[in-house]
């Protein structure tokens, strides 16, 4: 049996050193006694050994029993030590009580009392150890609890990322725009799952034909972290993604050197020791890409790691096919959109014209269109519209709408009839708001019908803005509704100009505060000309603001023309011939020449341009000049072309000889640069001298 | 759809009478012409082609009506061509001498007048065409080398 209490008695008395082992033996069962006749050697041995209770006497030659008690006090602060003092040394017995001793004992000892101090010193002793060991328990329990907290806490912290990386992942499969974009995400996920350091994915554009997985021009690759992927040749990852898509699923390489496809990879400055990769699928199993994540150091991937490599690229397949469906719709979109907006404006004499897109964001495309032609009246139209909704469908509807406009246009319908012939037409779910203007430049004045659209914008050139107020419901709002044809007549040399919601419309602000800015900017821009206007307008008109809609801007000045002369370029086509007679007829009718005489000259002129016209040979940019120039009395008209007049055909005929008869000289001279014709022509006296107002 | 000239066919008393109403030109003058000679079938006394819209007509439209009486006459049909006194376009019409090719008459009510009478009469309905005055293919086209002169 172990003994319960191991007690050391110290002292130099050699008769008690003896007796008093014996008694406590005796009366304490289960007791161990250590005996030392000096506080040396007593320090010796309570270093060495952990007693329950120390008994040592006081008075001891060398060190004595209190020096004793303050070095157990330092050494063995839990033991009780009990005192020996001589009889009524009571200062001694209290001194070392404040020093800190257990109890003392008298000499004579009395032996019951020692016995029973050891036993409540041993107790004391034993509760203390309890206590001491409880508490060391309790701290080791703390200290394991402080490590679960920190492993857990690590744990969570890595679960959250790894959501992150994920919720990442997916929010980019609905902000999607395009296959860059969502590289750019998964690579950056890729990383903080995987904790690479050096994240590659790829984007296979040969779907259509296997074979090229190798090829890098059938990849788009994007890499991450940015400073790592800055060094790399990001083609070289190609054989890698080719392997592991050849493959099939998600691949853990611990060792790089040994593994064919990822040393063919070579991606030159940065080492890749250890690799996860996976091969990104579409839902019905073609190769839409992979992933692959690599680490300088080998074995750096668990299965773990590869499995949300793997999750990972489930969640950039998705994000993929829709990117390549959104592009492939944007594509479809913009490329409608594109050919239904006039490529260039017609080129009309007399009028400045200027026209402005502005996509808005890129989300998709959206149904803004704006027109211009020229009728066969002379007057010129203006459209403006703007379809609900976006892309390819709002795109189509734009286009029914701007092709049916321009046929019930041209057949010479007034804006209002034009307007109820396309509330007849309009799909049944489509919405639109449409300005439909035709302006008169002999007159001034201008018809329009605005079907909820923003109103257009009159601009003297004294600087005074204002609107072209009146209108009706949008397109589509109230079918079989008539709508409001409003008239307005303009000042010479004003400028009209027709815009989308975009421009006015902003988020967070009244309609009205849109418009007041509008007009204002344009107040203050008489003096640019159109293109300058419509650009001082996108810049103060949209001041700083990221605009989500689109915005379309279309303007038209009408100048008056100079009496003394006019100068006409027009494209070598029949249908310019329009355009031509319309300019001669404001001219004419500018130089105050008599109906019947204008009437010759003008017929004079188209033949000559008629001519022109049907010698245009080679490119499409073949154009003809006409420049006429009325001096005392008489008209002078030059009309140049870059085709040579082949000889005479049965029409031509008519054409010289009806230029012959109507002017007084004809002059038709030809070179391989071309043909000049100089027709000359002497009006009647009497107009004659009503015409000095050009002199 | 034609651009710049809207052209309209009824029928008087059994006649077609073709209005035209815009301008006549090169960029329309081949399908106004095809459609005035789908509108009339041999068992009709002739066409009646009124111009009083036309607002402008140039040495295509010219050539389209003396073309159209060309035809006319190889299928024994009447032609004839309304233009008010005062029309522009009727002084174009006289310095390219179409009178003497096409009866010109200044109302519809006229020319229909005209047409049955000469239709009753069995005779072709227009005046002898002189053919040193007639323009005729090859004989009155000055090419560049003439344009000096």
């Amino acid at each position: 049996m172990t003994p319960e209490i191991a007690v050391l008695v110290v002292d130099d008395d050699r008769a008690l050193l003896e007796a008093l082992p014996e008694t406590l033996r005796l009366r304490v069962p289960g007791t161990a006694v250590d005996a030392c006749d000096s506080a040396a050697a007593a320090l010796d041995r309570i270093l060495a050994a952990d007693y329950d209770v120390i008994i040592t006497d006081i008075k001891m030659p060398g060190m004595d029993g209190l020096a004793l008690l303050d070095q157990i006090r330092v050494l063995r602060a839990d033991t009780p030590a009990i005192l020996i003092t001589g009889h009524g040394e009571h200062d001694l017995a209290i001194r070392s009580l404040r020093a800190g001793a257990y109890d003392y004992i008298e000499k004579p000892i009395d032996r019951e009392y020692l016995v029973a101090a050891v036993h409540r010193a041993a107790q004391v002793r034993r509760l203390r150890r309890q206590i001491a060991d409880q508490q060391a328990a309790l701290e080791r329990h703390t200290r394991e609890l402080e490590h679960v907290v920190q492993v857990r806490t690590h744990e969570l912290r890595e679960a959250v990322e790894r959501v992150r990386a994920l919720t990442e992942v997916a929010a980019a499969i609905h902000a999607a725009h395009d296959v860059g974009q969502v590289l750019r995400s998964v690579v950056g996920a890729a990383c903080r799952l995987s904790g690479a350091g050096l994240a590659l994915a790829g984007f296979f554009r040969g779907q259509a034909d296997p074979s090229r997985l190798a090829d890098p021009r059938a990849w788009e690759v994007a890499a991450a972290p940015r400073e790592v992927a800055e060094r790399v040749d990001l083609a070289a990852a190609v054989p890698l993604f080719a392997h592991v898509c050849a493959r099939g699923d998600g691949e853990r390489i611990e060792d790089a050197a040994a593994h064919p496809a990822l040393r063919a990879a070579g991606l030159g400055p940065v080492t890749v020791a250890s690799c996860v990769a996976a091969p990104v699928r579409a839902r019905g199993g073609q190769v839409l890409g992979a992933i692959a994540a690599g680490h300088p150091a080998p074995g750096r991937f668990t299965e773990e790691v590869r499995s949300q490599i793997e999750a990972l690229a489930r969640q950039a397949a998705v994000a993929l096919e829709n990117a390549v469906l959104y592009e492939r719709e944007r594509g479809i979109a913009e490329t409608l959109q594109r050919s239904l907006l006039p490529e260039r404006l017609p080129d009309i004499p007399g009028m400045q014209l200027a026209a402005r897109y502005l996509p808005g964001s890129r989300e998709a495309v959206g149904g803004d269109w704006y027109d211009i032609f020229v009728l066969a009246t002379g007057q010129i139209a203006l459209v403006m519209g703007d379809v609900a909704g976006r892309g390819v469908w709002a795109a189509a509807v734009m286009g029914q709408l701007r092709n049916a406009l321009r046929a019930y246009a041209v057949e010479g319908n007034p804006p209002a009839l034009v307007a109820e012939r396309l509330t007849r037409l309009i799909e049944p779910d489509a919405m639109a708001t449409l300005l439909y203007l035709t302006f008169d430049p002999a007159a001034w004045t201008v018809r329009y019908v605005n079907l909820g659209h923003p109103p257009a914008l009159v601009l003297a050139p004294d600087s005074a803005a204002s609107f072209l107020d009146g209108g009706s419901p949008p397109l589509g709002a109230m079918p079989g509704a008539p709508y409001r044809e409003e008239t307005a007549t303009l000042r010479p040399g004003s400028t009209i100009v027709l815009y989308t919601d975009g421009l006015v419309e902003h988020r967070g602000e009244p309609i009205d505060h849109g418009l007041a800015r509008v007009r204002a900017v344009a107040a203050r821009s008489a003096a640019l000309d159109v293109d300058g206007l419509l650009d001082r307008l996108l810049a103060e008109g949209l001041p700083g603001r990221p605009t989500s809609d689109d915005v379309a801007l279309l303007a038209l000045r009408a100048l008056p023309l100079d009496p003394r002369r006019v100068t006409v370029r027009l494209p070598a086509v029949p249908s310019s011939l329009v355009t031509l007679r319309h300019t001669l007829r404001r001219w004419l009718s500018a130089a105050r020449l008599r109906d019947d005489e204008g009437y010759e000259i003008l017929t004079a002129c188209n033949e000559a341009c008629a001519n022109a016209i049907e010698h245009a040979y080679g490119p499409a940019d073949d154009a003809f000049a006409l420049e006429a120039t009325l001096t005392d009395g008489e008209v002078t008209v030059t009309v140049r072309d870059a085709g040579r007049w082949r000889p005479a055909r049965d029409q031509q005929g008519h054409g010289l000889r009806l230029m012959r008869a109507l002017m007084d000289a004809v002059d038709v001279a030809s070179s391989p640069h071309g043909t000049v014709v100089r027709m000359r022509r002497r009006l009647r006296p009497e107009e004659a001298r009503a015409r000095e107002v050009g002199g | 759809m034609m651009q710049g000239i809207g052209v309209r066919v009824r029928e008087c008393e059994g006649i077609p009478v073709a209005s035209l109403a815009g301008e006549i030109d090169i960029a329309n003058a081949a399908e106004v012409r095809n459609k005035l000679l789908a509108c009339t079938s041999n068992a009709d006394p002739g066409l009646i082609l009124d111009l009083s819209g036309v607002t402008y007509l140039d040495s295509r439209g010219i050539q389209l009506l003396l073309e159209l009486a060309e035809r006319m006459k190889m299928r024994h049909l009447g032609f004839r061509v309304v233009m008010p006194e005062r029309s522009v376009v009727k002084r174009i019409l006289l310095l390219t001498h179409v009178d003497h090719v096409v009866p010109i008459d200044e109302t519809v009510d006229e020319a229909l007048g005209r047409m049955r009478a000469d239709g009753e009469g069995r005779g072709p309905g227009r005046p002898p065409v002189p053919p040193g005055r007639r323009p005729a293919p090859g004989t009155a086209g000055p090419g560049p080398s003439v344009d000096g002169a």
